[in-house]
C-alpha cells in the first residue's frame, strides 16, 4: 500500500520536483519486510537459526527509531532489550500474511512510552547520576593545580588583615557582620579592606 | 563492541534458546468463542431464572425489538473490538472503533430520549438483592473468559481494551435482564441495569494497564 502511495505521488510530481529518497527506501523497505515475514513465519515454526537473524536484523531498525526520543544511547539500549522481549512474548500475535514493520513499531512504540511513563514518573529526568557528574579534577588535573596554587601564592602575599578578611568572608563564608565582630574592625571598614584586597589579588595574577 | 551490544547478543542468544514452535493468535476465531460462549451463557441463565412473563407481549412492541437490536449490535462490535485489539498492529482496526461508539451513543441518546418523555418510573424496593444478583449472575462467566481469552494477547491499547470489553459484557447482560426483569421503565432498565457498568467501565480502565500488562 505505502508503495502505491509513492508511486502516486511520483506520478503527480514532474521531473523537477521528484524526491531523491522516495522510491529507493520504499521498494528497499518493503523487500526488507517480505524477508522479515518469512524469517518470522520460521521463527513461529521453531527455527531458532532464522529467529536469530530476524532479532539480529531489527536491532538497528528499533534502535533508529527510539534514538529519536530517547535521550542517551544507555537508555536506547536498555529499551532495546525490553522491545525484543517483548517481540518474543508477543510472537505468536503475528499473522505472517501481514507486513511485519507495522507490528514491530507498534511494539516499540508501547515499550518507549512505557519506559517514559515510568520515567517521568521516578522524576527520573531530574536526577544526575553521579557518576555521570561534570565535575573538574582539581587534584589531578595539573592545569587546575597550578591556578589552585597561584591563587594561594597571592593570598599569601596580601597584608595580614587583608588576608584574614579574604579567608573569612570568601572561603570560610562568614558574613560582612560576622567578620566586623571576628576581626574587631567596622562593616564599612571590612568591604574596604576586602575590596582592597580583591583588587591586589587581581593585579598579581592578571 | 560495547558493553551493551554484548548485552543485547546475549538477550539474542538467550530468546533463541528458549524458542519453541507457537499456534498462531487469532483474534477473530477468539471473537467468535467468545461471543457463542457467551450468547449461549445469557440464553442459558434466562431460561434458569424464567423469562418475564409478558415476553410475548414485549417481544411485539416496535421499540423494545429496537432497544434489544440496538444492544445485541453494540454487544457484538464491542466484543469483535475488544479482540481486535488484542494484537500489537491493532492500527488496521481502528477505524472499526467508530461502530460500538456511535451505537453506544444512540443507546444513551435513546435513554436521555425516554427519560425526558417518560421519567424515571417505579423503582422496585429490592433492586440491590434482585435485579444485581441476577447481574451478577450473567457478568461473572463473561468477564472471566474475556480476561483468560484476551490475556493470551499482547495488547498496546490496555485502556480501550478493557472499556470496549466492559461495554460488551454490559451489553449482553442488558440484553439478559430484558428478557427476565419484567420492567423496561428507564430507572430500572438502564439506571439499574445499565448505569453501574459505566463505573465499573471507569474502574476497569485504571485497573486495565495492570491486568492486561505483558
Amino acid at each position: 500500500m505505502r508503495c502505491d502511495v509513492y508511486k502516486s505521488m511520483d506520478a503527480s510530481l514532474s521531473f523537477s520536483q521528484k524526491p531523491l529518497y522516495s522510491l529507493p527506501m520504499a521498494y528497499q523497505s518493503e523487500e526488507q519486510d517480505i524477508v522479515w515475514q518469512q524469517l518470522a513465519k520460521k521463527a513461529q515454526s521453531g527455527d531458532s537459526a532464522a529467529y536469530r537473524e530476524l532479532l539480529g536484523s531489527i536491532v538497528p531498525v528499533i534502535r533508529r527509531s527510539l534514538s529519536r526520543s530517547l535521550p542517551s544511547s544507555d537508555i536506547i539500549d536498555d529499551v532495546v532489550q525490553e522491545v525484543l522481549l517483548s517481540v518474543h512474548k508477543a510472537l505468536h500475535t503475528y499473522s505472517a500474511d501481514r507486513p511485519f514493520l507495522p507490528w514491530l513499531m507498534a511494539i516499540t512504540s508501547f515499550r518507549r512510552t512505557d519506559y517514559l511513563r515510568q520515567h517521568y514518573a521516578a522524576r527520573g529526568n531530574k536526577q544526575v547520576s553521579l557518576e555521570n557528574v561534570d565535575l573538574p579534577d582539581y587534584l589531578n588535573n595539573s592545569e587546575s593545580a597550578a591556578q589552585i596554587k597561584d591563587v594561594e601564592k597571592a593570598l599569601d602575599s596580601l597584608p595580614e588583615k587583608q588576608k584574614e578578611v579574604v579567608e573569612l568572608l570568601k572561603i570560610k563564608g562568614y558574613s560582612t557582620r560576622e567578620v566586623s565582630e571576628k576581626t574587631g574592625l567596622s562593616e564599612s571598614a571590612v568591604k574596604v579592606t576586602m575590596h582592597r584586597a580583591l583588587q591586589k589579588l587581581k593585579e598579581k595574577l592578571a | 563492541m560495547t558493553n551493551k551490544d554484548d548485552e543485547i547478543n546475549k538477550t539474542i542468544h538467550n530468546l533463541c534458546g528458549e524458542l519453541k514452535p507457537m499456534g498462531c493468535f487469532n483474534p477473530n476465531w477468539r471473537a467468535a468463542l467468545w461471543i457463542i460462549l457467551v450468547l449461549t451463557y445469557t440464553v442459558a441463565v434466562a431460561t434458569t431464572i424464567g423469562f418475564r412473563e409478558n415476553i410475548a407481549h414485549a417481544m411485539n412492541r416496535g421499540e423494545f425489538v429496537f432497544e434489544l437490536l440496538l444492544a445485541f449490535g453494540t454487544g457484538i462490535t464491542a466484543g469483535l473490538v475488544t479482540f481486535w485489539l488484542t494484537i500489537p498492529d491493532c492500527e488496521r482496526y481502528k477505524k472499526f472503533i467508530a461502530v460500538p461508539v456511535t451505537l453506544l451513543a444512540v443507546q444513551l441518546v435513546w435513554m436521555f430520549d425516554r427519560l425526558y418523555f417518560e421519567g424515571m418510573g417505579d423503582i422496585r424496593e429490592n433492586w440491590l438483592s434482585h435485579c444485581w444478583m441476577n447481574t451478577a449472575l450473567y457478568t461473572t462467566v463473561p468477564i472471566f473468559a474475556v480476561v483468560l481469552l484476551v490475556k493470551k494477547g499482547a495488547t498496546v491499547m490496555p485502556c480501550a481494551l478493557a472499556s470496549f470489553a466492559v461495554l460488551s459484557v454490559s451489553e449482553f447482560n442488558w440484553i439478559g435482564m430484558r428478557l427476565v426483569c419484567p420492567k423496561d421503565n428507564v430507572g430500572e432498565a438502564y439506571f439499574l441495569n445499565f448505569l453501574p457498568y459505566v463505573v465499573i467501565g471507569l474502574l476497569a480502565g485504571f485497573l486495565a494497564k495492570k491486568l492486561f500488562r505483558w
